[in-house]
């Protein structure tokens, strides 16, 4: 079972419910909700990345990233949490402001998938924009969202709202002492098998990142990728179309080089 | 239903916010998380002053925005981030007093992976409390027979009041609850010269304040948190404007700020028996004197002859041995030991809240005099210590019970249900 985010770029002459209509149309049989930015799909894992594979062939500006709950779990459900939204809404609320750039520099881009697929970690861990770019290469995008979905689907684990427990922040210590705040050692705890099975490394630095990224010590993560001897690469976020064309161009040149 | 808003960074990643939630529901409390725009996050650095790095302390911020600004209906906010984070400490502050300068009841605590509800329970009570009750604690003046009874960690104390003034009361130290709290409530009758029968509504506070509230039957049980403010300023004569409240107890301590007797900001000890009056205690006992006597020399000492490299209980006890085996003066290390216990509060503690003179100091470490000295000397503040200080908290119980006289039993927390 699998959860999955569409993103609609915000000057996208498609609209959600469009966006819906075209995943009914497409054969689809799992669960479909439209949403302000897009869509939320679930269903079987392989039917669930084939409509990722269609709806990114038609449309340059649909992007997409794994999504650790279910539709209409609870535990995150502004009626059932007290009203505001995640904290991982707002990634991808920042993050949809550079998807116009973003769309265009890959709207003409001859894009060469790998027979070849890596492991490619991302940082932050969360971040559509990476994960959906590594995809797209054919590489399999190490984020927090796919660790999440295993936590939240242990039925053995009752620590809402993400179920990361005192056995994960002590997991962390594998990498920072109990001088490091709890928050960041939790996070690391549940990185570790990411950081561990990656490959390569995509490192981009935002000005915001939220949620699973969200913490003060989350560039504490370079450092672990760094550590690990993979190859990585480390960008800045495009701030026009230009500097947008050489972002998506070094980052798909790099995941080429990957094999 | 009291909504306490949620402002926490962290607390997700470091498995406690369900220990959070499950508290805040426990008091009879339902917790809300503020809705907020990405643009309101982008300009609280403009609006807070603060420049930091992470995500989530920064939506942390934009929602106390949306509660002072009351974009969001909460009542109160518990504002949370994780232990040894400097930027989170530096945030917490800075949400805590933003959001006290809008009148938002607030309390502001560091958690680590292994804080349970259990840890956040008397403080979300209290914060509850402060609103559910506020017109409890507003009322000015006592009226009719009432009683309170404070079962303590370390001792259990009882309190008469007929009218507006205290006709009785008794302390004896806590050994079993039930029957520690008998023993009291008969003194204190006693001394009153009235019969239980007479007793119009008996409060119950403090640590044992479900058990014995169940076994005597109480009207009204309250965390001693809002109850010990009330009493502080009624002992005082403070009930109107800006107080702090210190009460440095047998295990723990609080500092309470409170206006016009109603609290709006706390913080706990009871982590580490250094800051108690555990600590006193046990320095009394190695120099072989009473407790009171202590208080006393402590007067006469200076605490800058000793040197002391810490506040545990263990190590700093071995810091005052040593001195003593080096030829220092009891009356020194009488002084040093109070002066460390309010030490690791001023250095721990008090950045939670913001001091507001003048301070009254309650509870029974207030009656010891060098103690009393070194906070004033410490805070450099005006500290006041009311008559029948020991019995502040007592006292803020019945004179809270006075409120519910001619009512069926008061609304009691789910917790004892």
């Amino acid at each position: 079972m699998k959860v999955r985010y569409f993103v609609l770029s915000p000057d996208a002459g498609t609209t959600p419910e469009e966006l819906v209509f075209r995943i009914i149309e497409s054969g689809f049989d799992g669960i479909v909700k439209e949403t302000c930015f897009g869509a939320i799909i679930e269903g079987e894992d392989e039917r669930v990345d084939k409509i990722a594979e269609i709806l990114r062939g038609e449309y340059y500006y649909v992007f997409s990233k794994e999504r650790g709950y279910s539709i209409g779990d609870k535990r995150i459900c502004r009626a059932e949490r007290g009203g505001g939204a995640r904290t991982g809404f707002y990634q991808i609320e920042y993050e949809s402001e550079f998807l116009p750039l973003i769309a265009e520099a890959i709207k003409d881009f001859k894009i060469e998938k790998t027979k070849k697929p890596k492991n490619v970690i991302v940082h932050p861990i969360n971040s559509l924009i990476l994960a959906d770019l590594v995809e797209r290469s054919g590489h399999k995008p190490l984020t927090m969202m796919t660790e999440i979905a295993k936590l939240v689907r242990n039925p053995e684990i009752d620590a809402p709202p993400r179920n990361i427990t005192t056995e994960d922040v002590i997991r962390g210590l594998k990498y920072a002492s109990i001088e490091m705040p709890s928050g960041i050692r939790g996070r690391l705890g549940v990185w570790d098998e990411l950081i561990q099975n990656a490959e390569a490394g995509l490192v981009a630095n935002y000005e915001y990142a939220f949620g699973c990224a969200g913490c003060t010590h989350n560039d504490m993560l370079i450092y672990l990728i760094k550590q690990r001897g993979i190859p990585f690469i480390k960008l800045d976020l495009p701030r026009n179309q230009e500097e947008a064309k050489k972002f998506v161009e070094d980052i798909f040149v790099f995941l080429s080089s990957l094999g | 239903m009291v909504k306490v808003a949620l402002l926490s960074c962290g607390a997700e990643y470091s498995g406690v916010y369900h220990e959070i939630q499950k508290a805040i529901e426990m008091v009879g409390g339902e917790l809300v998380i503020p809705e907020v725009d990405l643009q309101d996050v982008k300009e609280v650095d403009e609006e807070f002053g603060i420049v930091v790095k992470g995500g989530d302390l920064k939506l942390m911020m934009a929602r106390a925005k949306s509660v002072a600004e009351e974009r969001c209906d909460a009542d109160a906010a518990f504002v949370a981030t994780c232990f040894r984070c400097a930027e989170g400490a530096l945030v917490r502050n800075a949400v805590r007093k933003y959001l006290q300068d809008f009148r938002v009841p607030v309390v502001a605590y560091s958690f680590t992976e292994r804080s349970k509800a259990a840890n956040f329970l008397l403080r979300m009570e209290a914060l509850v409390n402060i609103v559910r009750r506020k017109h409890l604690l507003a009322r000015t003046k006592h009226e009719g027979i009432t009683v309170g009874v404070d079962s303590g960690s370390t001792t259990t104390k009882a309190v008469v009041m007929i009218d507006n003034e205290i006709i009785g009361a008794a302390w004896r130290p806590t050994v079993d609850i039930i029957e520690t709290a008998d023993k009291v409530l008969e003194e204190a009758l006693t001394k009153a010269g009235v019969k239980l029968s007479e007793v119009e509504v008996i409060g119950t506070t403090g640590y044992g304040r479900f058990l014995i509230g169940k076994h005597l039957n109480a009207g009204i049980i309250q965390d001693e948190i809002t109850v010990g403010a009330k009493g502080a300023t009624f002992l005082a004569g403070k009930q109107r404007g800006d107080v702090t409240i210190l009460d440095i107890g047998g295990m723990d301590n609080k500092a309470i700020t409170a206006h016009d007797s109603i609290p709006d900001s706390f913080t706990l000890g009871g982590i580490c028996a250094g800051s108690s009056g555990r600590f006193l205690e046990t320095t009394a006992r190695r120099l072989g004197v009473d407790i009171m006597e202590f208080g006393e020399m402590a007067t006469r000492g200076d605490y800058r002859k000793i040197r002391m490299n810490s506040y545990c209980i263990v190590f700093g006890m071995q810091d005052l041995t040593t001195a003593l085996a080096g030829g220092a003066k009891a009356e020194d290390v009488a002084a040093a030991a109070c002066r460390s216990v309010i030490d690791q509060i001023v250095e721990q503690q008090l950045q939670e809240i913001t001091l507001r003179e003048p301070i009254i100091e309650v509870g029974g470490t207030s009656l010891l005099k060098g103690l009393v000295k070194a906070v004033r000397e410490a805070l450099g503040m005006e500290v006041i210590v009311p008559k029948f200080s020991q019995f502040a908290v007592a006292t803020g119980m019945a004179f809270v019970a006075s409120g519910v006289r001619g009512e069926s039993k008061y609304e009691v927390s789910s917790r004892v249900a």
